[in-house]
């Protein structure tokens, strides 16, 4: 087999795999709507991952968004005072921070700990026959497993973002005070100056998106896995790749299309 | 009752069953058995409906057991026992017997599923104290007669069981084949597989003997015992038993 010929098996894998990806997204989002309608989401699954994914990580991120909102004001003053445009450290905090920096740094989180997790229960059961059980119930597995998965990350990770945002804001204003001391009222009032609904509205549009994918991702590389405890392992190294580059791709088309439409 | 018709399957480059038709009628017991990975599980598998296979289809009374929308109907219907005695890991015994009934019952009275599930569980000398413990901590022995127990409780007309005797301790080895000879004398349909002789002898109306992917015999275990071709003998000389 030549090189040529290598590349065009490559590609032809490539596209039956984003093919199959693309009929297990579509599956998703028409048996959620079904279900939503209905009101049958597993309402014990759905419960555990938002507990999991969004209380569970609340320690790690509000450290990593107090350090970040911090670290912002510091770099920026240093670098903002040398022309005299300590001003700008709020614009800086709304750019750098809430547009970008919170629902992806969230992402990351959510990638490291509930999409790797995810990935590997669903690749366990799978192994240990827990995926035919349901299914000799005639329990669809993308019903019982799947979607409240996919919807208890969305939940989890928008009010992550939130949140993070609100604690970087804190630590922003915390070292903002080393500089110049700043009631929060007096700190708040100038963000909320350089604050506008979009840039808010783009954190949160972002998270939901970011949330969706990351779920949807890792549960079908779990379900990927075929028999052997091995794969397992294999597949959560893909859904964490998939979901970062997702993650990123996601994140320059909704920013292109903030920029385009404002 | 359940119709195999031209039932192919393949694994990445190897052929598991090859162009398999049968048909299964109701109130009989039969028996699946064949060498080492000669395609039994998988065999029963497909007739389950647990997995598609890749060419053919199965119907049960006529209809295709893969037709979307009917999964929930076919399944209360058809009761479905692991090999190794498979329970949902992140719930507790008393949770995954519950589950089934919740989905396949809806409508069925809470406090009296309780009664009759603590009932079935002693029908298979499963101590209730088992009920809220995860399945990682109880007996692989007990994790398959709990999943007999689901299976009897949703009252089945079809029970598939891969290799019933597979993983039992004695006691509820006992209380399995008791069970099953009851499931059979009041008319109920059986597919199992597995090389028991046990089973076999006392409990199978018909022997499919599976080579190769292929169906090779398929007729009374008296004859399946006594047959004359030199590679049937010689499987059952050196692979039934108990």
């Amino acid at each position: 087999m030549n090189y040529i010929d290598r590349i065009g098996e490559r590609l032809i894998v490539f596209i039956e795999n984003i093919k199959s990806f693309g009929r297990f997204m579509a599956t998703v989002v028409r048996r959620f709507l079904s279900l939503y309608s209905e009101k049958k989401i597993n309402a014990d699954v759905l419960v555990r991952q938002v507990y999991f994914t969004g209380f569970e990580a609340f320690w790690l991120v509000s450290i990593i968004a107090f350090g970040i909102g911090a670290l912002i004001i510091l770099q920026g003053n240093i670098i903002l005072s040398t022309f005299g445009q300590t001003k700008l450290m709020y614009v800086l905090l709304v750019t750098v921070v809430i547009r970008e920096l919170s629902s992806i740094l969230t992402a990351l989180i959510v990638i490291a700990r509930s999409g790797t997790s995810i990935c590997t229960e669903l690749g366990n059961m799978k192994v240990s026959h827990e995926i035919d059980l349901l299914q000799s119930y005639g329990i669809s597995p993308i019903n019982y497993l799947v979607i409240s998965r996919v919807f208890g990350v969305v939940v989890a990770l928008f009010t992550l973002t939130i949140y993070f945002n609100i604690i970087s804001i804190l630590g922003g204003w915390f070292f903002t005070s080393f500089f110049y001391p700043i009631p929060l009222k007096d700190f708040m009032m100038h963000l909320i100056g350089e604050l506008s609904v979009g840039d808010l509205l783009i954190s949160v549009i972002k998270s939901v998106f970011f949330g969706f994918f990351i779920a949807l991702i890792s549960c079908y590389q779990g379900l990927q896995v075929v028999v052997a405890r091995t794969e397992v392992p294999q597949r959560t190294i893909r859904a964490v790749v998939q979901s970062i580059l997702a993650v990123i791709v996601i994140d320059i088309l909704i920013t292109y299309i903030y920029y385009l439409v404002l | 009752m359940l119709t195999l018709k031209n039932i192919s399957f393949r694994h990445k480059e190897q052929t598991v069953l090859d162009s398999i038709n049968y048909h299964f009628e109701p109130n009989k017991t039969y028996t699946i058995t064949g060498g080492l990975s000669s395609g039994k599980s998988t065999l029963l598998k497909i007739t389950g409906g647990l997995i598609p296979p890749t060419e053919g289809i199965v119907c049960f009374r006529e209809r295709d057991i893969q037709t979307k929308g009917l999964e929930r109907e076919i399944h209360r219907k058809i009761g479905y026992v692991f090999q190794e005695g498979v329970l949902i890991s992140n719930l507790s015994v008393e949770e995954n017997i519950g589950l089934p009934v919740k989905y396949l019952l809806p409508n069925s009275n809470r406090d009296e599923q309780r009664i009759r599930v603590k009932e079935m569980l002693s029908r298979f000398r499963v101590d209730s104290s088992y009920l809220d413990k995860r399945p990682c901590s109880i007996p692989a022995s007990i994790r398959k007669t709990v999943n007999f127990a689901i299976a009897f409780i949703l009252q089945p007309e079809v029970l598939m069981v891969d290799d019933p005797l597979f993983n039992l301790n004695k006691p509820e080895r006992e209380a399995v084949i008791r069970e099953l000879t009851n499931f059979k004398r009041s008319g109920g349909t059986m597919i199992l597989t597995g090389n028991s002789e046990r089973i076999i002898k006392d409990l199978t109306d018909e022997v499919i003997y599976l080579n190769e992917g292929k169906i090779q015999y398929s007729d009374k275990p008296e004859l399946f015992f006594t047959s004359t071709d030199s590679e049937l003998s010689q499987f059952v000389t050196e692979e039934i038993g108990d």
